[in-house]
């Protein structure tokens, strides 16, 4: 951090001698980062104005007509919301623990065997995303409700869990490629099966890559919308409940959802971070 | 304390063949160096050692008990990696703990086992790092002491120096060879340096192909190969390599007759390779009883010697000699082969 700031304060002191190159780095940074932003930002102010600054015209761009809590207050009380707020985080959560517990094991066979069908198998594991849920929701519908799982999380976690799992398993493939084979022999000389070394050596150093799947699998899962209204009814996810609900709702109680439903998905990324880097060693941990 | 048999192992993978009916006794605390080039077999045949690896034939008796089935962990045996193969998530002391941890060893024997190793490999104020943080040779010793800490029955080392800059490798040669005599251990040492191989081992296997052609002591293989192979891989220079035409006790090369001594089981006229290490032809500026002429061609003063390269007739070798020897290129010289030191190698048509 310290070295960061120590480059920084030297550029600032040099500025005519940055190469041409790393500004144009940087100004494509600041603009994609503002391109981002630019929404999210309009929508917390929107969110967290009086109601009727929301109409106002020309519209302000900063928080002039003051703040106000009573958007964000009365969407979260409004019936439903925080039960399905809940249930959209318990889903998420569902598909990342069943995506890396089943992801793991295919993607390390992937990456340290070989075996016959290996390349037909890692081609089919992408076309089954290509194959359009709207085609098996039906039978999926009829097949959940005859095994009493229809309008649960559960149901939701599974069918997410099918959605994100190819991609799981591709990710986790590629990170437990850049693991080096030795790393397990030198753990199963020493005295480990090739499931303790798995476990004591292969995974504790692929926990960047393991991070960036779950991220993955918990993002995929919380914006899902069409899979979480076709098999829940009482109990939605968030993004099911917006759906019933929107359409027929005020602008105000809109935009507070926008927020609600990009906080948690922030917040889960800002926890995710740290592992998405090289933990140990580099960054000073 | 282990002798390892190798008996009649083959190996190959997908049409490729890795090694050949090998066979290998390597007694009990003796230092065993498979040498070869780069894809001879040496590292399959140390990984079959290991377990890494099944045979497809053949088996691998450790002290007498058949291990082929045997998983690695399970053969009494510790491994040193080219690459070290420290774990990166756990400090220098968890690293070197890890194998008598696995082996449910009592926390304060693991504790005095560690210090012990690290004290005998000086990185005792290293334990507290991560190998991230440490040098090259530091993560050698690292790697040296969680093998050693583990008192195994054999040491399998695959070619630890070799990410070592010269001067770091040749100060860790001569520490190894010190620790593994102390430690008393049965050691397989696969390097393709055959310097490494001369200095460190008390036998060398030189392997080619996937197959060992010759099992001797370093001065064995290096005074008498029995391959035109191993003659031209081991020495700097290699040996000199050359044909002629065998006569009694006496080989005929480019119209000169050098006396050999032996016969070898070659018949008179017949076609022979011979080799002669560039030390032991003595040079002069004149011509003598049994000197064969020769024309220098590049002189090239090497510090401690002069090494020649000069024509035969038609045929090249190199030449050692003293720096005060005062020549340039094609001055005419003279050679003398020391007595016994002409080694029959083969029939040229055997060389492959």
């Amino acid at each position: 951090m310290s070295t960061a700031v120590a480059t920084h304060g030297a550029a600032a002191v040099r500025v005519r001698r940055v190469a041409p190159g790393r500004l144009l780095l940087y100004g494509c940074a600041v603009l994609i980062t503002l391109f981002m932003l630019t929404p999210v930002y309009l929508i917390a102010l929107a969110a967290f104005s009086p109601a009727q600054a929301i109409f106002d015209y020309p519209r302000a761009l900063l928080p002039t007509s003051g703040l106000s809590l009573d958007n964000v207050r009365f969407f979260l009380t409004f019936g439903g919301i925080l039960p399905a707020l809940r249930n959209s985080l318990v889903v998420g959560l569902l598909t990342v623990v069943f995506s890396l517990l089943l992801g793991c094991p295919a993607g390390y066979s992937l990456a340290r065997y070989w075996f016959r069908g290996k390349n037909v198998a890692q081609l089919l594991l992408v076309n089954v995303r290509a194959i359009p849920i709207v085609i098996i929701s039906i039978p999926l519908l009829v097949t959940f409700i005859e095994w009493g799982l229809y309008d649960t999380v559960l149901s939701v976690a599974l069918v997410h869990t099918a959605i994100t799992l190819p991609l799981t398993i591709l990710i986790t493939a590629s990170v437990f490629l850049r693991v080096p084979a030795e790393w397990e022999e030198a753990a199963m000389s020493l005295g480990t099966s090739r499931f303790g070394a798995v476990t004591r050596v292969v995974l504790p150093n692929s926990v960047p890559g393991l991070a960036a799947a779950a991220l993955f699998a918990f993002v995929t899962s919380w914006n899902e919308v069409f899979v979480a209204v076709i098999l829940t009814l009482r109990s939605p996810t968030l993004p099911a409940a917006m759906v019933q609900q929107l359409s027929d709702s005020p602008l105000t109680f809109r935009f507070a959802a926008g927020l609600c439903l990009t906080v948690p998905a922030f917040v889960f990324i800002f926890f995710m971070r740290p592992y998405l880097f090289n933990a140990f060693g580099v960054g000073g941990k | 304390m282990a002798e390892i048999r190798i008996e009649q192992i083959s190996k190959r993978y997908t049409g490729v063949v890795a090694l050949d009916d090998v066979s290998l006794m390597v007694h009990d605390q003796e230092f065993m160096v498979l040498l070869g080039p780069s894809g001879c077999g040496k590292t399959t045949l140390l990984r079959l050692i290991a377990g890494f690896e099944q045979p497809d034939a053949g088996a691998i008796l450790i002290d007498g008990r058949d291990v082929t089935d045997v998983p690695p962990g399970r053969r009494g045996l510790a491994m040193v990696f080219q690459s070290y193969a420290l774990f990166p998530h756990l400090k220098v002391f968890d690293n070197i703990a890890f194998g008598l941890r696995m082996h449910h060893v009592g926390r304060d024997d693991v504790r005095r086992r560690v210090d012990g190793a690290a004290e005998l490999m000086q990185i005792t104020r290293l334990l507290d790092r991560f190998p991230m943080q440490l040098s090259g040779g530091q993560r050698q010793r690292v790697a040296v002491a969680r093998a050693l800490v583990m008192e195994p029955a054999v040491i399998l080392m695959d070619e630890p120096l070799s990410n070592l800059d010269a001067l770091l490798r040749l100060q860790m040669r001569a520490e190894l060879k010190r620790l593994l005599q102390e430690a008393r251990t049965t050691t397989v040492y696969v390097t393709h340096d055959q310097v490494e191989a001369l200095s460190m081992g008390d036998r060398t296997a030189v392997m080619r192909d996937g197959r060992i052609l010759q099992v001797d002591t370093p001065m064995m293989v290096y005074d008498h190969p029995g391959h035109v192979f191993v003659a031209q891989f081991i020495g700097t220079p290699p040996m000199n390599v050359l044909r002629g035409r065998m006569g009694d006790r006496a080989v005929e090369v480019e119209g000169h007759v050098l006396p050999v001594g032996i016969q070898d089981g070659f018949q008179p006229g017949e076609e022979v390779t011979f080799g002669v290490r560039a030390e032991n032809i003595a040079v002069s500026h004149e011509d003598g009883e049994g000197a064969l002429p020769a024309e220098v061609g590049v002189v090239e003063p090497l510090g401690s010697h002069l090494l020649l390269t000069l024509a035969l007739g038609g045929q090249w070798l190199k030449v050692a000699t003293r720096t005060d020897f005062a020549v340039k290129p094609h001055d005419q010289v003279w050679l003398r082969p020391e007595q016994g030191s002409i080694r029959l190698l083969g029939r040229p048509e055997e060389d492959g």
